[in-house]
C-alpha cells in the first residue's frame, strides 16, 4: 500500500500565557492560563492525496500545520515526515519595505530553500505569475496588501516539494488569481504531491480535497472522503443552536428559519411552538417566503378558524413571489377543498410503493409534498425522492438538491445543494445543468468559475434548454469562459431564434415517426424532419436519415445516405456513424467510402477522440469493414492517449486475448494501469485478474489493489464492492475479516446495495466478528428495502431458523410479494414454495398454484416441475 | 557518537539554509538605509560620530598620556561596537523577526549568524579604513600583527555565543532585553576604550578586567596600535573567553529554540 507522507502520531499540545487579573492594586497579578489546543491527535496522510482539514476558529487547525511545518514542537507524540516540506502558512511575511519586489523575490526564495540559481532560473516566471506589472522594480513599500499577497504566492509556485501544507492562503487575490492558484494546486497533485489544506470555503475543500479531518477543539471527530465530513460538518454547523442562535438574533432570516423548525420539530432542542412561531415571524416580517409558509403551515393547522386569514396573507404573499407550495396550499384553502380526498389519494398511492419504481417514488414524493401540511411530511418526501434518486432518477436528485437548499424536511446546506444539483446535471437534468451554470458564473455557493460555468451551460443547451443556449451563445460572442468565436455564437442565437418553433416541430415528428401520443405517420413525421433539416438541425437529419433507411423504397434509402452525408459533413457525428452502417449494408456508395471516413478523420483531428474510439472499434469488430488490426489499434490509441476511458479498456482486453494482435501482457498490463489511474474500475480488476492466472508479476498487483483504493476513497461503490470481497475471499490478499467489514461499511453508508448484503450475510455467519442475527438484519433490511431480492430471502430464511421477529418477516414478506408482482422470476417461484410448505406462512395450495404458473411461464423450471408433481398430487 | 552525528546533521542543515543567509547578510547590508539619502554610510558614519565627540571632549582631558589619542579611540572603538552590537543589540534578533520565525521553517541560527556576520562586515570594512588612515599617517605598527588573527577569530566567536544567548532568552522574557539595554550603559564605561586600562587603579581596575569586552579591546591596543604581542595570558584570556560564551550560548539557544514560534 502507499507509504504515508506524513504521520501525527498522538500529539499533544498546549499554549501557556500570563493574563493580566485586574485586582483594581497597583501591582496587577498575572495568572497563568493554559490552553490545551490540541488532544491525542492521529493522522495518517498518504503519499499523493490531497488531504483537507477543516474546523472552527481555534480548533487547533493552525497548529496542527505548525507542527508538521516543525515551526512548533509538541509536548507530547511524535511526527513522522516523509518528504521535503514546504509550508505555505502566511502571505507577506519576510518582506523589506525598502527593496524592490525582485530583490524581495530572492530573499524569501531562498527562505523556502531555493538556491540562487534556482531563483535565477525562475524570476521571470514568477514576476509573470504575480503579474504586477512595473511595479516588480519599484519598493514594497507602495504595494497594495493584494500586491504583496501576490508575489508572496508566485514565490510559493515555484518552491519544489514533496510535501505542500497551505494554511488558508488560497483566497488570496481577485477572482482570476484565485483560479490560477486553485489550478496551480489541482495540477500538483497529477504530479504525485502531497498537498495538506486548510480552507474556510466548503466548496473549495470538497472539490480540491481527497480525505478531509474534522478537528473539533483539538479533538480528531472524523476522518473520510471528502464530500461526507464536510456534509457532516456543514450539517452541525447548520443546526448548532448557538450560531444558529447568533445569526438568528442578528437578523438573518435564513438563520431565523432554520431555528423556528428546529422549534417546531423538537429537533436538538425542546419542542416550543411559541418559540417557532416567534422566529418565522421574524424570518418572514424580511420577507423569507419559505417561513412564511412555515408559519401559515402552524397557524391553519394550530390554531383556530378565526386566523385563517392571516395564514391566507401569508400564502398570498409568498405565493406572488412565486413559491409553489403556497400556491397549491392557498388555492386549496380557498376552495376549501376536503383534505380527505388528498389522503385517500396519498393512502392508495402507497400500495403503489411496494414495486421497486423509481418513477412511483418520485411521484408519491411529489404527492406529499403537495398535500403535507406538516414538517413530517416533508421529511417523507425527502425519503422517497432519494429512493427514486437511488435509480438515477433525474428529477428526483433535482427536488432533493432544492430540499437542501431552502432546508425543507432536511438540514439546509448548500454544499449539499451543490453535490445533488451536479447529481442530477449529470444523469441529463438540463434545468440543473443550467443552475449549475448560473452558480459558478455568479460565484454563489461554489467558487467563481467562469470556465466551468460554460461547461455547464454548454451541457444544458446540447439539451435544448433556451435560457442557456442564450448563455452560450453570448459567451461564445464575448469570449468568457470560452475561445471567443463568430461562428459559434451565431449558430447558437440561430438555435435561440428559431428555438420557440423547432421544438414543437421535432414533438410533431417525433410523434408521427415514432408513434407517439397516439398518432402515426411516417409521411408526416418525415415531411417534419425534414422542416427542421432544412434549419440545419444536424439531429433531425439523423433521424431523417434513419427512417428513410428503413423505407421499403430503393429511393428513399438512396436519399438516406445523402441526407446522412449532408449531416456528417456539418460534423455530426452520429450520422457519420449511421453511414458506416450503410456502408456495410452497401447501400451507399462506396465511392462515398473514403469520404466518409476521411470524415471522421477530420472530426479526430478537431479533437473529436469518440470519434476515434469508434473508428477503432469498427475496425476491430469488422462488421463494417474488413478487419485491420492495425488500423484498429492505431485508432484505439488516438482515443486512449486523450483519456477515453472504453478505448484504453478495450486495448488492455485486445492486447490481452491476443485478438487482433499477437499477445503481449506487457502491453495489455500497461493499458489496464492507465485505465486504472482513470478511475476505470474493470480495468483494475483486469490487472488482478492477470495476477490471478499468473501472467503478471505482484508489483503489478500492487499496483492495481492501490488504484482500487484510491477509487474507493472517492466514493465509487464498484470499486469498494470488490476491495471488499477481495478482503472477505482472501483470493487476492490475505483474507482480512476487519478490513472487509470496513469496505462494505463504507459502501453501506454510500447506498451499494450489495455492501449491505454482504455486511448481512458477515453478520449472520459470524465471519471475523462475533454472529449477529440483529446487525444482520438491519443490513439485510436495508438492502431489502432497496429491492435487493438475495436480502429478502435471507430474512426470510432468518425467520425461519427463528432469528428474526415477525415484523421483519412481515416487511420482507410484502417485498418478496412486490417484486414478484413485477415478474422476478426467483421470486415468484420462491413465493410459490413458501406458500407451498405453509411453514412461514398459512398454507395456500391455490396461491401458491398461481405463483408457480407464473414462474413457470416466465421460465422457471422447477416451478413446472413442481406443478407437474402438484398436478399429480391432486389426482 | 550520537553527539558528532547530531553536530554533523546540525552542519549540513545550515549549510543547505546557506542561500538564506547569504540573502540576510544583503538585506542587512542594503535594506537597512536603503530609503535615507546617505544609505549605507550610516553604518560608519555612526561609530564616527562617537568617535569625534570623545575625541574633541576628552582630547583635553587624555591626550597627554596617551600618543596619537584618535587613533587609540579608533581601534578600541569598533570592535566595541562590533561586539557591543551583539551582546546588546543583538537580543531582539529573533523577537524582531517574529513574523519569519512564526510562520517560516529554517533553522534559527541563521538569524544569529547572519547577524553576526553583517556587523562582521562593518567592523573589518571600518577597520580596514582605520588602519589605511593609521598607515598613511605613519603611525601603523607592525610589532603585534601576528596576534591580530587570532583576537579577530576568538571575538567572532565570543559575539556569537553572545546573540545566541542574548537572543534567545529575550524571546522567554521582555524584562530580560529591557535589563540588558540598561546595562549596555555601563558596558562602555568599564571597556578601556577612551582610557587606559593600566592607568585605573583599585577596584576599578578589578571590573575592567571582569569585564571580557576588555581582553579583545586590549588585544587590539597592543596588536594595532602599540605593535606589541600580547601577553600570553590575554590571549590565553581571549580564547578561553570565546570558547566558553560560545559553548553557553550555544547550548541556551538549542534548548530554548523549539519554544520560540509560540512566545513571540
Amino acid at each position: 500500500m502507499s507509504k504515508c507522507a506524513v504521520r501525527v502520531i498522538n500529539v499533544n499540545k498546549s499554549f501557556t500565557t500570563m493574563a493580566e487579573t485586574d485586582d483594581g492594586g497597583l501591582l496587577k497579578r498575572r495568572k497563568k492560563i493554559t490552553k490545551h489546543i490540541l488532544k491525542d491527535v492521529n493522522l495518517d496522510i498518504k503519499k499523493g492525496e490531497v488531504f483537507g482539514i477543516i474546523g472552527r476558529n481555534g480548533s487547533g487547525k493552525s497548529t496542527t500545520l505548525n507542527m508538521i511545518s516543525k515551526i512548533m514542537k509538541p509536548d507530547s507524540g511524535t511526527i513522522e515526515i516523509n518528504g521535503k516540506v514546504a509550508s505555505i502558512l502566511e502571505l507577506g511575511m519576510g518582506f523589506h519595505n525598502d527593496l524592490t519586489g525582485r530583490e524581495n523575490i530572492y530573499i524569501k526564495g531562498t527562505m523556502y530553500g531555493l538556491t540562487r540559481k534556482q531563483l535565477d532560473a525562475r524570476l521571470d516566471n514568477i514576476v509573470d505569475y504575480a503579474d504586477i506589472g512595473e511595479y516588480i522594480d519599484l519598493p514594497m513599500r507602495v504595494y497594495s496588501s493584494g500586491m504583496r499577497s501576490r508575489v508572496a504566492f508566485s514565490i510559493m509556485i515555484s518552491v519544489d516539494a514533496d510535501i505542500i501544507i497551505l494554511d488558508e492562503v488560497l483566497a488570496t487575490g481577485d477572482l482570476a488569481f484565485n483560479k490560477k492558484s486553485r489550478t496551480h494546486f489541482s495540477n500538483l497533485k497529477l504530479e504525485g504531491k502531497t498537498i495538506i489544506l486548510v480552507a474556510h470555503s466548503m466548496s473549495t475543500m470538497r472539490e480540491m480535497c481527497d480525505r478531509v479531518a474534522w478537528l473539533d477543539n483539538g479533538v480528531i471527530r472524523e476522518v473520510g472522503p471528502s464530500n461526507v465530513v464536510c456534509g457532516h460538518y456543514e450539517t452541525e454547523l447548520a443546526e448548532s443552536i448557538d450560531i444558529l442562535t447568533e445569526l438568528a438574533e442578528s437578523g438573518v432570516p435564513a438563520s431565523q428559519n432554520t431555528l423556528g423548525c428546529m422549534y417546531r420539530d423538537g429537533h436538538r432542542v425542546e419542542k416550543d411552538m411559541g418559540k417557532a412561531k416567534y422566529w418565522f415571524e421574524e424570518a418572514a416580517k424580511r420577507n423569507y417566503d419559505i417561513a412564511k409558509v412555515n408559519l401559515a403551515d402552524i397557524i391553519v393547522t394550530d390554531e383556530a378558524l378565526e386566523n385563517i386569514d392571516k395564514a391566507m396573507d401569508l400564502y398570498m404573499s409568498a405565493a406572488g413571489r412565486g413559491n409553489r407550495e403556497a400556491r397549491t396550499k392557498l388555492s386549496r384553502l380557498l376552495t376549501n377543498e376536503s383534505r380527505d380526498i388528498s389522503m385517500e389519494v396519498v393512502n392508495d398511492f402507497k400500495e403503489l410503493l411496494s414495486s421497486a419504481n423509481p418513477q412511483l417514488y418520485y411521484e408519491y414524493a411529489d404527492l406529499i409534498l403537495k398535500t403535507a401540511w406538516n414538517n413530517e411530511g416533508q421529511r417523507e418526501a425527502f425519503l422517497w425522492f432519494e429512493k427514486a434518486s437511488d435509480y438515477g432518477h433525474a428529477t428526483a436528485m433535482y427536488q432533493i438538491a432544492l430540499m437542501y437548499r431552502d432546508g425543507t424536511g432536511i438540514s439546509q446546506s448548500d454544499s449539499e445543494y451543490i453535490n445533488w444539483l451536479k447529481k442530477a446535471a449529470r444523469c441529463g437534468h438540463a434545468y440543473s445543468q443550467l443552475m449549475l451554470g448560473n452558480a459558478y458564473r455568479d460565484g454563489i455557493k461554489v467558487d467563481h468559475d467562469i470556465e466551468e460555468a460554460f461547461i455547464w451551460y454548454k451541457m444544458a443547451a446540447d439539451n435544448n434548454n433556451l435560457d442557456a443556449i442564450y448563455q452560450v451563445a453570448m459567451m461564445y460572442r464575448k469570449g468568457t469562459g470560452i475561445h471567443e468565436s463568430r461562428e459559434e455564437s451565431d449558430y447558437w442565437l440561430k438555435l435561440y431564434a428559431q428555438h420557440g418553433l423547432n421544438r414543437q416541430i421535432n414533438i410533431l415528428a417525433d410523434s408521427y415517426a415514432n408513434n407517439k401520443n397516439g398518432v402515426f405517420d411516417i409521411e408526416k413525421g418525415k415531411k417534419w424532419y425534414a422542416v427542421n433539416a432544412e434549419h440545419g438541425y444536424g439531429d433531425s437529419k439523423y433521424r431523417l436519415g434513419n427512417i428513410l433507411n428503413s423505407s421499403e423504397d430503393m429511393d428513399e434509402r438512396l436519399m438516406a445516405s445523402s441526407i446522412l452525408d449532408e449531416a456528417s459533413k456539418n460534423e455530426n457525428f452520429q450520422s457519420t456513424v449511421q453511414l458506416f452502417n450503410l456502408h456495410a449494408l452497401g447501400e451507399a456508395e462506396k465511392s462515398n467510402l473514403e469520404d466518409t471516413i476521411s470524415r471522421l478523420d477530420e472530426l479526430i483531428e478537431k479533437g473529436n477522440m469518440w470519434s476515434a474510439n469508434t473508428v477503432g472499434n469498427i475496425f476491430a469488430d469488422a462488421k463494417i469493414l474488413e478487419f485491420d488490426g492495425t488500423k484498429s489499434i492505431e485508432y484505439l490509441e488516438k482515443a486512449a492517449e486523450s483519456n477515453i476511458v472504453p478505448a484504453v479498456y478495450r486495448l488492455g482486453i485486445i492486447y490481452r486475448d491476443g485478438i487482433l494482435v499477437e499477445a503481449d501482457y506487457s502491453e495489455s498490463l500497461k493499458w489496464f494501469k492507465k485505465g486504472a489511474l482513470l478511475k476505470h474500475v474493470p480495468s483494475a480488476i483486469s490487472i488482478v485478474n492477470m495476477y490471478l492466472s499468473g501472467v503478471v508479476n505482484q508489483a503489478a498487483l500492487d499496483y492495481a489493489l492501490k488504484e482500487i483504493e484510491k477509487i474507493c476513497r472517492t466514493g465509487n461503490t464498484h470499486a469498494i464492492r470488490t476491495l471488499g470481497e477481495y478482503y472477505l475471499s482472501g483470493k487476492v490478499v490475505e483474507q482480512n475479516f476487519q478490513k472487509a467489514i470496513y469496505w462494505y461499511s463504507v459502501g453501506s453508508n454510500l447506498g451499494d446495495i450489495e455492501s449491505r448484503y454482504q455486511l448481512g450475510l458477515i453478520y449472520r455467519d459470524g465471519k471475523g466478528v462475533e454472529k449477529s442475527f440483529e446487525e444482520a438484519l438491519k443490513w439485510f433490511s436495508l438492502s431489502a428495502k432497496q429491492g435487493d431480492f438475495r436480502s429478502i430471502i435471507a430474512i426470510i430464511r432468518m425467520y425461519g431458523s427463528n432469528h428474526v421477529d415477525k415484523n421483519s418477516f412481515d416487511s420482507a414478506f410484502s417485498q418478496l410479494i412486490g417484486i414478484a408482482k413485477g415478474g422476478h422470476r426467483g421470486a415468484m417461484r420462491d413465493l410459490g414454495n413458501i406458500l407451498y410448505e405453509g411453514k412461514l406462512v398459512s398454507k395456500d395450495l391455490n396461491k401458491s398454484k398461481i405463483w408457480f404458473e407464473r414462474a413457470a411461464m416466465a421460465g422457471c423450471n422447477y416451478s413446472r416441475e413442481k406443478l407437474e408433481s402438484l398436478k399429480k398430487l391432486e389426482e | 557518537m550520537a553527539f558528532r552525528d547530531a553536530v554533523k546533521g546540525k552542519l549540513s542543515e545550515l549549510y543547505s539554509f546557506r542561500h538564506m543567509y547569504y540573502s540576510l547578510v544583503q538585506r542587512s547590508l542594503f535594506g537597512k538605509y536603503r530609503n535615507s539619502a546617505l544609505g549605507f554610510l550610516w553604518n560608519f558614519l555612526t561609530p564616527a560620530i562617537s568617535i569625534l565627540l570623545f575625541y574633541i571632549v576628552f582630547e583635553n582631558f587624555m591626550g597627554q598620556n596617551i600618543d596619537n589619542y584618535w587613533a587609540y579611540l579608533c581601534v578600541g572603538m569598533f570592535p566595541f561596537q562590533f561586539m557591543n552590537q551583539n551582546l546588546i543589540g543583538g537580543a531582539s534578533n529573533i523577537t524582531s523577526n517574529g513574523g519569519m520565525v512564526k510562520k517560516i521553517y529554517f533553522p534559527r541560527e541563521i538569524l544569529s549568524l547572519s547577524q553576526v556576520t553583517y556587523t562582521f562586515i562593518i567592523f573589518l570594512i571600518s577597520y580596514g579604513i582605520v588602519i589605511s588612515l593609521m598607515i598613511a599617517t605613519g603611525i601603523f605598527p607592525t610589532g603585534g600583527l601576528l596576534a591580530l588573527p587570532i583576537i579577530i577569530l576568538t571575538m567572532f566567536l565570543f559575539s556569537l555565543g553572545t546573540i545566541m544567548l542574548t537572543s534567545s532568552i529575550s524571546v522567554y522574557s521582555r524584562d530580560f532585553e529591557y535589563l540588558i539595554i540598561a546595562f549596555s550603559r555601563v558596558l562602555f564605561w568599564v571597556t578601556p576604550i577612551f582610557y587606559l586600562a593600566e592607568a585605573r587603579a583599585g577596584i576599578l581596575y578589578t571590573i575592567i578586567w571582569f569585564n571580557p569586552l576588555t581582553y579583545f579591546v586590549e588585544g587590539f591596543h597592543h596588536a594595532v596600535c602599540w605593535g606589541t604581542m600580547p601577553s600570553t595570558g590575554l590571549l590565553m584570556g581571549c580564547v578561553l573567553i570565546s570558547i566558553v560564551v560560545f559553548v553557553i550560548g550555544a547550548l541556551v539557544f538549542f534548548k530554548l529554540k523549539d519554544g520560540f514560534a509560540e512566545r513571540i
